[in-house]
């Protein structure tokens, strides 16, 4: 790692630490640093982080999972039948233009206030994400080395599985990527919004609303922390995973 | 006999501007046999057809009149060996190259350990070196299209389709793998049509060069190549190689005057 990344975080932990000493800032906005720490530490040692860290990704990983099951397969089927894709394309475009906020309360009426509104509307935005790229990925991949297999006498099955599939999966990948981050989004939303007792989304919110702004602090650093963890490891896995991307 | 036999071919494409339909005739009355192990290339300006020609030979198009046969059988029964000239493209890069090359293999459903040992096998026995566990993006532009030219010979191919396939290489490497090229035919008694765009190489690598003039493409001339084999490239330098590329931009000249 290049220690000049982290040249730009310490400056900004400085420049924090000024305005609170100064008291530029009312506290009750800004707390100091030591003290979103403090909290922090403490949050840890009792245990209460960690219910809300795991409950907002149990409904992450249960929503993006089904995003996947729902996007991969279909973004496939419209990737490589021009019919298909002529009829949903326009359908598809209006669907991921709907902001997913103004769903709540259809997905609250049909699914109620449990986990099952929380995680469809989860798998509902990312499965549109993830489509859409899949879609992309195969309708954009290298004309050439399907007819290479053509030349070789490849049947339609072989193409498909053994030329389309592989070279849509950086794009996939990219669509995996960037639904686990509107995913996070879309999970801490409906935490705040959707009514329930856990998870960072509501942490934050309720911490809000009685003004324990410490702890409001804490609980965002968290959620920006575990985006950006999710965030390199989907990098580190599709490095990996796809490495002919891009060469 | 004839193993390969074109008979009055020609094909027009069709595109619509503003809703009117125009038509760009590109090839016009192909005739043209070519017999077993010969290795015939097409020498032609820039867009005037060769590669729509390779297309309909390879069966990956239908012409509109007249017909391809090769050994009786419409293309698409015959098994051609096509190798592009963007090999970045052609070769699969999630694909190590050794699994590149038992490509045609692999969609025969041959097992992964027997397709391996039958490219070893056959890099073994044309004296080439190929890096097969690296992927082709580690490996050279040469060392790609040798790549895809073995994945073309193991699949045994009736004909050996090649459309400008070292265009995109450096000098020297094109030289290394047009005698590299060579010397697998002459081990394979293989059937080649080849496409280029350098007079030189058309000429260097045939045994007949057939001229094509502008588009649409028509056989201006049929050029043999009287040049003894093995080949090697300081016959580039002799009287006989000079006077047979004399011969043929005369007749490109007198066709362009026409």
């Amino acid at each position: 790692m290049k220690r000049s990344i982290l040249v730009a975080p310490l400056l900004f932990l400085l420049l924090w630490v000024l305005i609170t000493s100064f008291s530029l800032v009312n506290p009750l906005f800004l707390p100091s640093p030591l003290r979103v720490a403090l909290v922090l530490v403490q949050s840890f040692t009792s245990g209460e982080f960690f219910q809300d860290i795991g409950m907002t990704l149990v409904r992450l990983a249960a929503g993006f999972v089904l995003g996947m099951v729902l996007g991969i397969p279909l973004g496939l089927f419209m990737g490589y039948y021009q019919k298909v894709y002529d009829y949903l394309d326009f359908l598809v475009d209006f669907f991921r233009s709907i902001p997913v906020a103004s769903l709540f309360p259809l997905f609250l009426v049909v699914f109620g206030i449990g986990e099952l509104s929380k995680i469809s509307t989860t798998a509902w935005s990312t499965s549109l994400v993830i489509l859409i790229n899949t879609m992309y990925g195969v309708r954009n991949g290298k004309k050439l080395r399907i007819m290479v297999a053509k030349t070789m006498k490849a049947s339609e099955y072989q193409i498909f599985v053994k030329a389309i599939v592989p070279e849509a999966l950086p794009e996939i990948f990219t669509g995996l990527r960037t639904a686990i981050s509107i995913g996070l989004i879309v999970v801490v939303l409906t935490e705040m919004l959707m009514g329930t007792k856990t998870g960072l989304g509501q942490r934050i919110f309720n911490a809000s609303l009685m003004y324990q702004v410490p702890e409001m602090y804490a609980a965002i650093f968290l959620t920006g922390l575990l985006g950006f963890s999710l965030n390199k490891v989907f990098v580190v896995i599709g490095n990996r995973v796809i490495h002919w991307a891009g060469k | 006999m004839e193993h390969i036999v074109i008979r009055d071919l020609s094909k027009r494409f069709s595109h619509s501007v503003d809703g009117e339909i125009h038509y760009v005739d590109v090839l016009d009355n192909i005739n043209l046999q070519v017999m077993k192990g010969e290795f015939v290339t097409f020498f032609g300006p820039n867009g005037c057809g060769k590669s729509t020609l390779l297309n309909i030979i390879a069966g990956l198009l239908e012409p509109d009149t007249g017909s391809v046969m090769i050994d009786g059988k419409p293309p698409q029964k015959a098994r051609i060996g096509y190798i592009f000239q963007n090999y970045r493209d052609s070769l699969f890069p999630w694909k190590k190259n050794i699994d590149n090359i038992a490509f045609p293999l692999e969609l025969q459903k041959v097992s992964r350990k027997e397709r391996r040992n039958k490219v070893r096998d056959v890099l073994g026995r044309l004296e080439i070196k190929i890096p097969e566990d690296m992927y082709p993006y580690q490996s050279s532009g040469g060392q790609q299209q040798l790549s895809a030219i073995v994945r073309a010979f193991i699949y045994e191919p009736d004909v050996l389709v090649m459309d400008e396939p070292f265009s995109s290489l450096d000098y020297q490497t094109r030289f290394f793998m047009q005698g590299k090229l060579l010397d697998i035919c002459a081990r394979t008694n293989s059937t080649v049509l080849f496409v280029s765009h350098e007079l030189d190489e058309a000429i260097y690598l045939a045994d007949r060069v057939v001229l094509l003039d502008k588009r649409p493409a028509k056989i201006i001339s049929i050029l043999e190549n009287t040049l003894s084999r093995p080949r090697n490239h300081v016959m580039i330098e002799t009287k006989e190689f000079f006077d047979l590329k004399t011969k043929a931009l005369r007749l490109l000249k007198e066709a362009v005057e026409l």
